[in-house]
């Protein structure tokens, strides 16, 4: 029995190889854009300029995320439909940690994750200062020559 | 009574039914061995050895390709093929939900991988 099991494992080991092996012609990816049905293109609208460039795994993805759309409050509607775009522009890596980090964000206590959007709103808040500064010292700077 | 003495009484319990034996189901019992032993003597020997045999077994084309073994192969084949498929649909599942969440939640994306606003709350923390 054992010497069967052996003989099947080995077996299977030369088979998988030899079938990825095998010449296939590489399948397009699935679904196209126009295989989606007209509520799953309403909601992936941002992404459709850059459908053609998703593998099949990131399609189906996007398409139950579009499936999920209609529990989704309106505010998070909109967040989704303003940030998808930028998000597929991700490199795999950005989105990986991106992922990683918002998960243990979401372990924290409510009230510190409360506290890091504060503390994201008070860095844009910052940054645009900073922006602001930067603009109005390189127009003195035109003024004076 | 102790492990020993509860072995002996088992083994010479054992010992009298084997001299109690009917002699018809005797008679069977060795017929059946025999003819266990004659069916066992009929398979060809191989003809067919593959170079699994200096690796210390030896498996033949008679032995191998029969129904329990192509039985055993086909329900392994199932279970890596449901495995695997059970695996990706749980993997893509959970990314669309996690995606779903990130980008639906109270910090835009950004906030998760700009490393400036890391340093920024590490400042801001001293």
């Amino acid at each position: 029995m054992v010497k069967t099991l052996v003989a099947i494992a080995l077996c299977l080991c030369v088979a998988a190889p030899a079938g990825a092996a095998a010449p296939a012609a590489p399948k397009p990816p699935k679904p196209e854009w126009s295989e989606l049905t007209p509520a799953q293109q309403k909601v992936l609208e941002p992404l459709k300029e850059d459908w053609t460039s998703l593998d099949t795994v990131r399609r189906k993805k996007w398409v139950k995320v579009a499936d999920r759309y209609p529990k989704m409050k309106p505010e998070q509607q909109q967040r989704l439909q303003a940030q998808m775009k930028e998000w597929v522009r991700l490199s795999p890596e950005q989105r990986r940690a991106a992922r990683e980090k918002f998960l243990a964000i979401k372990k924290l206590p409510p009230e510190k994750r409360a506290q890091l959007k504060a503390q994201w709103d008070l860095y844009q808040q910052s940054l645009a200062a900073k922006s602001d500064t930067t603009t109005a010292d390189e127009a003195s700077a035109v003024g004076t020559h | 009574m102790n492990e020993h003495e509860l072995a002996r009484k088992i083994v010479q319990r054992l010992n009298g039914g084997l001299d109690h034996i009917k002699q018809g189901t005797l008679y069977r019992l060795q017929t059946a061995r025999q003819a266990a032993l004659d069916r066992c003597r009929e398979v060809p020997q191989p003809a067919f050895n593959p170079a699994l045999a200096g690796a210390g077994f030896s498996v033949s084309r008679g032995r191998f390709f029969n129904a329990r073994n192509l039985i055993a192969m086909g329900l392994l084949m199932l279970s890596l093929i449901g495995i695997t498929y059970w695996q990706y649909v749980v993997q893509s599942n959970d990314i669309a939900e996690i995606d779903a969440s990130l980008l639906t939640g109270d910090l835009p994306f950004n906030a998760y991988i700009d490393s400036n606003f890391e340093a920024w709350l590490k400042r801001s923390s001293q």
